[in-house]
C-alpha cells in the first residue's frame, strides 16, 4: 500500500516537473511574432512584429510573401535589468502592404538567438477589398483603420505633407494629426515615421484644435516636422504610428498612418555656377568695423589697425546645408581666418537662420580702399528662380605710413605676421628666445642609465655595512671569549709585525705574542703559569707533544736571552719571531682541527685564570 | 704584558669599533668615501657633461631660424627648427621657438605640442608658461576634469618644476641623505637632547622628501609608459568607438587637445581624455606624442 502510494506520488511529482519546465520554456521562447491586425483592407497597411529576447541574436531574414510587400521597418530595442540580471529585447516592426485580396500567410521567419535557431508560427492574414479614398496628391490625408468597430469612429490618425511636389533643399511641412471623440486615460505614445531622404527637424509644440469630421466631432492633436528633401525622385514617407496603451475603460490599439508620397522636384536648369545650394528666402549684410567704433563713411583707419569686417546671412531655409560665403580677395591687406556662428530657430512652421561671418583684417598700406559687394546666390521657390543677394560695397580709408612688411596677401588665402596690436586681439605670445650656449644631441635621461640606479645601491649598502658592524659589536659583547678566540692568530701577528717594525727585543714580542695567542685560545691567562702548569694544559687542549715542545722551547730560549743574556749561545734574534710565527702556524691549524676551551665555560675558565 | 708576567687579556684585541682605530681602517673608510663621492660626481659630471655637448653647427642653424622668425618667415622657421629636432637635438628654447612659430602660423596643435615638449625640458621659464597658457586658451574642448587622483595632481603639479631627471635626482640625493643620517642617528653615543631633536626632523624631512620625490619619479615614469601622452594635430578630427570609420563617431577633438594615448593598433590610437572616463579611437596621423 506504502509502496503505491510512493510510486504514484513519485510520479505525479515528476509528471508536474516536466509540465512547469515544459511551460516556462515555452514561456521563455526567445523569439515570437505577431500583427497588429488579422484582418486588413487592400490600401491600408498592417505591422508585423518579431519581438527577441537575447543580447547575441540577428536580425530576421523576412522570406518571400506572397500578396504582402514591406513598405517599411524599424528596430526597437530595451534592456531591463532586474534583481542584477540583465536582460534585452529587440523589436523588429515591419509595414506591410497588400497587393491582393484573399487569405495571406506570413511565412515562419528564422531568428538566431545565442547560437540557436528559432523559427516563428506562420500567421494568416484576411486581406479584403481597399476602403475609402485612396492616397494621392494635394492636402491628402490618408485614414488609419483601428483594430475595433469602436476606434473606428472614436480614434484616427492621418499624415500628409503641406506640398507633395517640392524642389530638392525646399521645405515642407509633415504633419501628423491624431483625432480623437472618446477620452484616454492614458498618453498615446508617438512614434515617428523614419524620414529617410529628407533633412527633418520636429517642431516641440503641439497644436490642439477641434474638428468635424463625417459629422462628428474630434478633438485634434497635431505634430508638425520640418522637411528637407535631400534625394531627388519619389520618396515615400513611412506611415507614422500612435500607440495607445489598454486601460480598464479601452483595449489597447495601434494606429497607423498610410505612408506619404513625396515628389522631389531637381532645381531648374541652368543653375548658376557659384550656387552653393541654398534653397529658401535670403538677405545679407556686410559692415567693416575698428575697437574704436567709428561710423563715419568712409570709414578711417590707421596702417596696422585691426579692422573687422562682419558678414550676416539672414534668412528661412535650411543654414546646414547652405554653402561658405565667399571672402573678398584685398590687395595690400593681411587676413586672418574667419569666425563664423550659425543660429536657427523655428518660427510659424518655418526653419529661420542667421550666419554671421566675422573676418579680421589689417591694412599695410595707405589709400582708399573698397570692400567689394558680397554677393549669395540661392534659389526661391517662392519665385521659381534663383536670386542674389548681395552686400553693398564698403569704403575705407588707411592713413598713416606703410607697414615695414609690404608683402601683399590675399584675403582668406594665407595668414601673415600680425603686428602687435593686432596680435593682441588675439593674444599674443612672448618672443622666442635666443640659441642658448649649449644645445644638446639627445641625451639618454637619469632613469635610462644603469649607472644611476647602481647609485641607488650605495646608501642601501652603508646602511647594511653599518648594520653589520653593529651586529658584530654586538656579539662581542656578548661573548667577547668567542671573538677573542677568533681573532687570535690576526692579534698575534698583527703584535708580531708590529714588534719587528719597531725595533723591540725580539725575544720579549715572541714570548708575548706567543703567551698572549695561548691565552685567547684557552680562554685563561698563561702568563703566570709554570712550564709544567702550561704543558699540562696544552696537552688537555690536544696538542702533541713535539708542538708542546717547541713552544717550551721558545718560552725558555726567550727567557734566557731577556734575563740571562750571558748564558745563551749567540743566537740570530730574528729567527725567533720566525720560529714563533711557525708556532702559531701550527697551533691555529691544531685549534682549528679540535674542539678548544669547551671543557670550562669560558666566563668560569676566566674567573679560575685570574684567581691564580 | 704586566710585571708579573701575566698578560691582560684587553691587550690582546681591541675595541669592536676598532676599525678606525687601526691604522689601516681610516685609510679603508676615506677610501670608501672618496669612492662614493667620485662616483657620485662622476656620473653627475657625465649627465651634465652630456647636455654640455653641442656643436658650432647647430648652433648657427637654429641662428638661422630665429633671424627668419624675427622676419616675419615663421614657415621657414619652423621648417629650420623642425630641421634640427629630426637631427636629435633636444632643447627647451628650441621648443620653445618651434611652437612659437606654429603659433604664428596658425597651427595651435603643433604650437602646443612644441609647448609641451619645452615644458619637459624647462618647465620653470616664465615665458614658456605664459605662451603655452595663452596657447591652451585657445583650444576648443574644455575638459571637466572629473576623476583626477591625488598621485594624479600631485605628478602635474610636481611636472611643473622638475624635469624628470631633475626629480631623480632629487630622489637619490634625499636616498643618500637619509642613509647617512640613519647611521650617524645610530652611531652618536649619548647626544644631546638637541642633537636627537635635530636628527630626528632631519630623518622626517629627508625621508619625506625621499618618498615624495621617489614616488613622483615612478609614477611620472609609469605614467609615461602607460598611458604616454599626445596632442591633437588636426583641426578638427572624430574620435570613433572602434579602430575604423566605419564605427560610430563618438565625439570630436580639436587642435591641442591633450590625451592619453591607451594602445596602438594599426593606424590608430584609443585614446582617454585627461581626468575623464571618455575613451576612443582616433586616427594615429591625427595626434603626435609630446614624449619623442
Amino acid at each position: 500500500m506504502w509502496n503505491y502510494l510512493r510510486f504514484t506520488s513519485l510520479n505525479l511529482v515528476l509528471i508536474f516537473t516536466l509540465c512547469v519546465t515544459q511551460i516556462s520554456h515555452a514561456q521563455n521562447a526567445p523569439v515570437s511574432a505577431r500583427v497588429d491586425r488579422s484582418h486588413v483592407a487592400l490600401n491600408q497597411t498592417l505591422t508585423f512584429i518579431i519581438t527577441v529576447v537575447g543580447e547575441n541574436s540577428t536580425a530576421p531574414t523576412l522570406p518571400a510573401m506572397d500578396g504582402l510587400a514591406v513598405v517599411g521597418s524599424s528596430r526597437a530595442a530595451q534592456t531591463s535589468i532586474v534583481n542584477g540580471q540583465v536582460s534585452s529585447q529587440i523589436s523588429y516592426r515591419y509595414t506591410l502592404q497588400p497587393s491582393r485580396e484573399g487569405e495571406r500567410v506570413i511565412p515562419s521567419v528564422r531568428v538566431d538567438v545565442d547560437g540557436r535557431t528559432y523559427l516563428t508560427d506562420p500567421l494568416t492574414i484576411a486581406v479584403t477589398p481597399a476602403v475609402g479614398s485612396p492616397p494621392g496628391g494635394g492636402s491628402n490625408f490618408s485614414n488609419s483603420p483601428a483594430a475595433s468597430a469602436s476606434a473606428d469612429k472614436d480614434l484616427l490618425v492621418r499624415a500628409a505633407v503641406d506640398n507633395p511636389n517640392p524642389y530638392l533643399g525646399e521645405q515642407i511641412t509633415y504633419f501628423f494629426r491624431f483625432y480623437q471623440a472618446v477620452s484616454l486615460f492614458d498618453k498615446p505614445e508617438y512614434d515617428a515615421p523614419d524620414f529617410g531622404g529628407f533633412w527633418n527637424q520636429q517642431e516641440v509644440d503641439q497644436k490642439q484644435y477641434t474638428e468635424q469630421l463625417d459629422g462628428r466631432g474630434y478633438r485634434v492633436s497635431e505634430l508638425r516636422t520640418v522637411l528637407f528633401p535631400t534625394v531627388i525622385g519619389e520618396q515615400t514617407i513611412a506611415p507614422a504610428t500612435l500607440n495607445i496603451r489598454s486601460s480598464l475603460f479601452q483595449r489597447g490599439v495601434v494606429l497607423q498612418t498610410a505612408p506619404v508620397p513625396v515628389n522631389v522636384k531637381p532645381l531648374p536648369e541652368p543653375i548658376p555656377s557659384n550656387f552653393s545650394g541654398a534653397v529658401g528666402q535670403l538677405t545679407i549684410a556686410a559692415a567693416a568695423q575698428t575697437k574704436a567704433s567709428d561710423s563715419s563713411n568712409p570709414l578711417t583707419v590707421e596702417v596696422d589697425e585691426p579692422v573687422t569686417l562682419r558678414i550676416v546671412l539672414d534668412g528661412a531655409g535650411n543654414f546646414e546645408t547652405f554653402g561658405e560665403i565667399e571672402l573678398p580677395e584685398l590687395a595690400d591687406w593681411r587676413s586672418f581666418d574667419s569666425t563664423e556662428q550659425l543660429d536657427t530657430r523655428l518660427k510659424d512652421g518655418k526653419l529661420l537662420g542667421t550666419r554671421v561671418v566675422e573676418q579680421l583684417l589689417v591694412p599695410v598700406q595707405p589709400g582708399y580702399y573698397e570692400i567689394p559687394a558680397i554677393s549669395y546666390i540661392y534659389f526661391d521657390p517662392e519665385s521659381d528662380a534663383y536670386q542674389t543677394a548681395a552686400t553693398a560695397p564698403i569704403q575705407i580709408r588707411v592713413v598713416g605710413e606703410p607697414a615695414g612688411n609690404s608683402s601683399s596677401s590675399s584675403a582668406g588665402a594665407q595668414t601673415a605676421t600680425a603686428p602687435a596690436d593686432a596680435q593682441s586681439a588675439l593674444g599674443d605670445i612672448r618672443f622666442i628666445k635666443d640659441v642658448p650656449a649649449t644645445l644638446s644631441g639627445v641625451a639618454r635621461p637619469l632613469s635610462k642609465r644603469p649607472l644611476f640606479w647602481a647609485l641607488w645601491l650605495l646608501p642601501l649598502l652603508m646602511l647594511v655595512g653599518d648594520w653589520h658592524l653593529r651586529r658584530r659589536k654586538s656579539h662581542v659583547v656578548a661573548d667577547p671569549v668567542a671573538t677573542r678566540r677568533s681573532q687570535a692568530l690576526r692579534h698575534a701577528r698583527r703584535l708580531l709585525h708590529k714588534g719587528r717594525n719597531n725595533g723591540s727585543d725580539p725575544y720579549a714580542v715572541a714570548s708575548a705574542v706567543l703567551l698572549g695567542y695561548l691565552s685567547d685560545k684557552l680562554a685563561r691567562p698563561v702568563g703566570g703559569l709554570t712550564h709544567a702548569e702550561l704543558q699540562t694544559h696544552l696537552r688537555q687542549a690536544g696538542l702533541d707533544v713535539k708542538l708542546i715542545a717547541r713552544v717550551q722551547t721558545l718560552l725558555s730560549v726567550s727567557e734566557l736571552n731577556r734575563f740571562a743574556p750571558a748564558n745563551v749561545n749567540s743566537s740570530p734574534p730574528n729567527g725567533i719571531t720566525g720560529e714563533a710565527e711557525s708556532i702559531l702556524k701550527e697551533l691555529e691549524k691544531v685549534f682549528n682541527d679540535r674542539a678548544v676551551g669547551k671543557s670550562l665555560p669560558a666566563k668560569e675558565a676566566l674567573h679560575k685564570g685570574f684567581a691564580k | 704584558m704586566n710585571d708579573s708576567g701575566r698578560i691582560h687579556l684587553g691587550s690582546t684585541f681591541g675595541e669592536p669599533g676598532g676599525l678606525f682605530n687601526r691604522p689601516w681602517g681610516r685609510t679603508l673608510y676615506a677610501l670608501v668615501c672618496s669612492v662614493i663621492c667620485l662616483l657620485l660626481w662622476i656620473c653627475l659630471g657625465q649627465f651634465s657633461i652630456a647636455s654640455a655637448q653641442g656643436n658650432e653647427q647647430d648652433q648657427s642653424q637654429m641662428e638661422e631660424g630665429n633671424r627668419l622668425y624675427a622676419e616675419g618667415r615663421y614657415t621657414e622657421a619652423a621648417l629650420t627648427y623642425e630641421d634640427l629636432v629630426a637631427r636629435g637635438i633636444r632643447s627647451g628654447a628650441l621648443f620653445y621657438n618651434l611652437g612659437n612659430a606654429y603659433f604664428k602660423e596658425g597651427d595651435l596643435g603643433r604650437a602646443i605640442l612644441n609647448y609641451e615638449r619645452a615644458t619637459r625640458l624647462i618647465p620653470r621659464d616664465a615665458d614658456l608658461q605664459a605662451n603655452l597658457r595663452l596657447a591652451s586658451g585657445q583650444i576648443v574642448e574644455r575638459h571637466e576634469l572629473q576623476n583626477v587622483t591625488f598621485v594624479g595632481s600631485a605628478v602635474a603639479v610636481a611636472a611643473r618644476w622638475l624635469t624628470l631627471d631633475e626629480m631623480a635626482l632629487v630622489g637619490l640625493v634625499s636616498w643618500f641623505g637619509l642613509a647617512f643620517l640613519w647611521i650617524l642617528w645610530q652611531r652618536i653615543p649619548q647626544p644631546s637632547a638637541r642633537l636627537r631633536e635635530a636628527l630626528l626632523l632631519g630623518l622626517v624631512v629627508t625621508g619625506t622628501v625621499f618618498v615624495g620625490s621617489f614616488g613622483l619619479c615612478a609614477s611620472r615614469l609609469y605614467l609615461q609608459q602607460v598611458s604616454p601622452q599626445a596632442i591633437v594635430l588636426t583641426p578638427e578630427t572624430n574620435v570613433f568607438s572602434g579602430p575604423d570609420t566605419r564605427n560610430s563617431p563618438e565625439f570630436t577633438l580639436h587642435a591641442g587637445a591633450k590625451i592619453h594615448l591607451l594602445e596602438a593598433r594599426g593606424q590608430w590610437y584609443r585614446l582617454s581624455l585627461p581626468g575623464s572616463e571618455r575613451q576612443g579611437w582616433i586616427a594615429l596621423e591625427a595626434v603626435a606624442r609630446i614624449q619623442l
